[in-house]
């Protein structure tokens, strides 16, 4: 497991080479999630580890179908246990090694095994430290690194979450219909600040509130809308969206999409 | 002392944002073609050292000015009650939230001793609800101006002027993306005469905002003049034995060199010129082309006729003064012979890149560059650079760089450049040379 948690470290100090060849917003933000992500998880499986060694008595083990003794696994490990300096017990003996080593002869439990059983348990410092050098205290280092590097391009990152936000928004907005379907209705016109060439209908119960598309929505409007509600309750209220000199321009209907989804208002648009 | 203050308001996404960034000289301003951008009112400042040009507040547009004006035309006031109901307003509303967007541009036009720019989109037309935002900024009594930006293509200058007419005294149209440094001396200029209390104040900020450009190109031109005599002079160092020297590596890997010296240049320039945020992703060729690249050469560089000449009157030229040490007695033979041998360097160094060199078996040196083209070329990238963010607003987020050359350079001027490149090349060039080439450098800024 100590291995587990040293690869993807190492991947992820690779990752952080992608950098070198394309710093864009993209990159740092994709590494800012998986880093942020390894962080977290990490430190779920610290307190795991040290939830589950306190509650249960677990004797760790190792296989392994290639040849490998237990005295070169021990001495990998401690290659990449950097913390052997301060912590003389977090590391692997070969002893240790020798004696959690499973082979598949029936499964069965060695009698040194058992005389050992005490020892099988104390992989856990081993595994608790690779948890917190390579798990969470490196990993938040290049978290922070790509904190550092993103700062400058803030104003990006932000314009680019608000393009995506605002995409997503427009194209869900099921609430609309096209002009060729509004003709085939009857219905009253009512000109916001705007001339529009539709035929309206004093007798119908439904209204069309015709609005510049190019101007962008403020609260004014909408507050009308509310007030004309109030006055014909029983009455479809729908915003056209006029265009200037044609139709109206799609980042214009985005705009006004995506007003109506902020301020939570179901309106029919016709675009 | 008090500076002149300015709060800029109007309706949502009229490129208020953008007229603050260009006229503060700020880039970290966020500015977005959709609405809504700025929620808060923010102050920026136009200052170096201790001294302020002018403060701008930039402001949230207006979201319910209809609703807003119906509260203060309540019970008719006169025109001495106006500021005052406006002051009531802000007393009584500003903690209901519907209010949030007029709290925030209202306040510091009332809180401060301000001026108002009001900014409309005369790309568009015009139409009667703008009317209630003149008539509540009318209510608020401060000196104010107009400005039309001009966001898309259209032009409906004529229908504003008539209606802004009533409302202010003075309407000026100011493009934020491509306003000139001349527009904005301009703009500050008509802010002079809406009040006389700023006028001696922005009279001098004007004098201090061309002091300013010029600084700044000076600097400019001594950053260009620092690092490109650098770039010409450099020479990398290997340790390769004689016998595994792979050429064409080496040659590629002080191309490299070289161009990545020329990348810190112009992230030198843009720090220089306060560019420091809105081209973070600016690709790594502004221009869409490499430094050693054919496109450099043709678009930057100069011809061979042209090199060929400059040369053969340096060489010449030097040829003639030992015919003038010796009195004639050479029968100008010394600038014969020197004219020749100009030409025949010239044409025949056009192409070479630069001399391999063994200084030991071990170590081997490439450089300096011996093209002397190459200076031109990178020369030229770097004041096309210079001059493309100089005459590039703040609020103009494009990191895209079309080659715009107009620097008309004549022989005697080229033939200064090409002997201040050879002497970088050579290293022979002392602090009288560096700032002689800074001065030349100068004098090609816009």
């Amino acid at each position: 497991m100590g291995v587990a948690v040293f690869l993807p470290f190492l991947f992820s100090i690779f990752s952080l080479f992608a950098l070198i060849f394309k710093r864009d917003s993209k990159t740092l933000l994709s590494l800012e999630s998986s880093y942020s992500f390894g962080v977290a998880f990490s430190f779920g499986a610290l307190v795991a580890l040290v939830f589950t060694i306190s509650v249960k008595d677990i004797a760790f083990g190792w296989a392994t179908t290639l040849n490998i003794s237990a005295s070169e696994l021990s001495h990998f490990l401690n290659s990449i246990a950097i913390w052997k300096g301060f912590c003389s017990d977090c590391i692997v003996s070969e002893k240790l090694a020798d004696i959690s080593h499973f082979v598949r002869l029936g499964g069965a439990v060695k009698k040194e095994q058992i005389d050992s059983a005490l020892l099988l348990g104390a992989w856990w410092k081993y595994l608790a430290m690779a948890l917190v050098t390579y798990g969470v205290i490196f990993r938040a280092i290049l978290l922070f690194v790509v904190k550092v590097l993103q700062k400058g391009s803030k104003i990006q990152i932000i314009a680019q979450k608000n393009e995506e936000h605002l995409r997503d928004i427009s194209s869900n907005y099921s609430n609309k219909i096209s002009l060729d379907e509004l003709k085939k209705r009857k219905f009253k016109l009512i000109k916001y600040h705007t001339n529009c060439n539709l035929a309206s209908s004093d007798d119908a119960d439904d209204i069309v509130v015709c609005v510049k598309s190019w101007e962008p929505p403020i609260l004014d409007f909408f507050d009308y809308l509310e007030e004309l509600k109030d006055k014909n309750s029983s009455s479809k209220i729908s915003i056209f969206l006029q265009g200037l000199g044609g139709k109206a321009k799609k980042s214009d209907i985005d705009i006004w999409l995506r007003k109506l989804n902020e301020l939570e208002l179901n309106y029919e648009v016709i675009v | 002392m008090s500076h002149p203050k300015f709060v800029v308001v109007g309706h949502p996404n009229k490129g208020k944002s953008s007229i603050v960034s260009t006229l503060t000289l700020d880039d970290s301003i966020a500015i977005s073609d959709k609405p809504g951008t700025t929620t808060k009112a923010r102050s920026f400042m136009l200052k170096k050292g201790d001294r302020v040009f002018y403060e701008l507040i930039d402001t949230p547009g207006f979201q319910r000015p209809r609703k807003l004006l119906k509260i203060l035309q309540r019970g008719n006031p006169n025109a001495n009650e106006r500021p005052k109901r406006v002051l009531e307003f802000l007393d009584a509303y500003c903690s209901d939230s519907a209010f949030k967007d007029e709290c925030e541009l209202l306040k510091p036009i009332m809180d401060d001793d301000s001026g108002i720019i009001y900014v409309v989109d005369a790309s568009k037309p015009y139409s009667d609800e703008f009317e209630y935002e003149m008539e509540i900024l009318r209510y608020c009594a401060k000196p104010s101006m107009a400005i039309l930006n001009y966001i898309g293509d259209g032009d409906y200058t004529k229908e504003w002027e008539s209606v802004l007419g009533q409302y202010f005294r003075i309407i000026k149209p100011f493009n934020p993306l491509k306003a000139t440094f001349s527009d904005h001396i301009d703009l500050i200029e008509a802010l002079r005469h809406i009040t006389p209390k700023w006028n001696k104040q922005l009279k001098e900020s004007i004098e201090l905002l061309k002091e300013y450009r010029k600084s700044q190109k000076r600097e400019v031109a001594k950053l260009i003049a620092k690092e490109v005599s650098e770039i010409i002079g450099y020479k990398l160092t290997k340790s390769s034995h004689l016998l595994n020297i792979d050429e064409d590596r080496l040659k590629e890997e002080f191309k490299k060199e070289l161009a990545s010296k020329e990348e810190r240049l112009f992230k030198d320039i843009k720090d220089t010129l306060n560019f420091k945020n809105s081209l973070f992703e600016m690709p790594k060729n502004p221009f869409g082309f490499e430094l050693f690249s054919n496109e450099s050469k043709e678009i930057f560089g100069l011809s061979k006729e042209k090199l060929v000449l400059i040369s053969t009157i340096g060489s010449a030229t030097a040829g003639g003064l030992i015919d003038l040490a010796v009195g004639g007695h050479s029968f100008f033979l010394g600038t014969i012979i020197g004219a020749a041998a100009g030409f025949v360097g010239a044409s025949y160094g056009y192409d070479e890149l630069a001399k391999i060199k063994f200084l030991s078996n071990k170590v081997v040196e490439i450089g300096p560059v011996s093209d002397p083209n190459f200076s031109f070329i990178l020369l030229n990238r770097a004041v096309n650079f210079a001059n493309r963010l100089l005459n590039q607003t703040h609020a103009n987020r494009e990191a895209k760089f079309e080659v715009a050359l107009n620097n008309e350079i004549s022989i005697k001027q080229l033939k200064n450049f090409d002997s201040l490149h050879s002497k970088f090349r050579d290293k022979k060039a002392n602090q009288k040379d560096l700032k002689k080439y800074e001065e030349m450098i100068y004098e090609l800024l816009e």
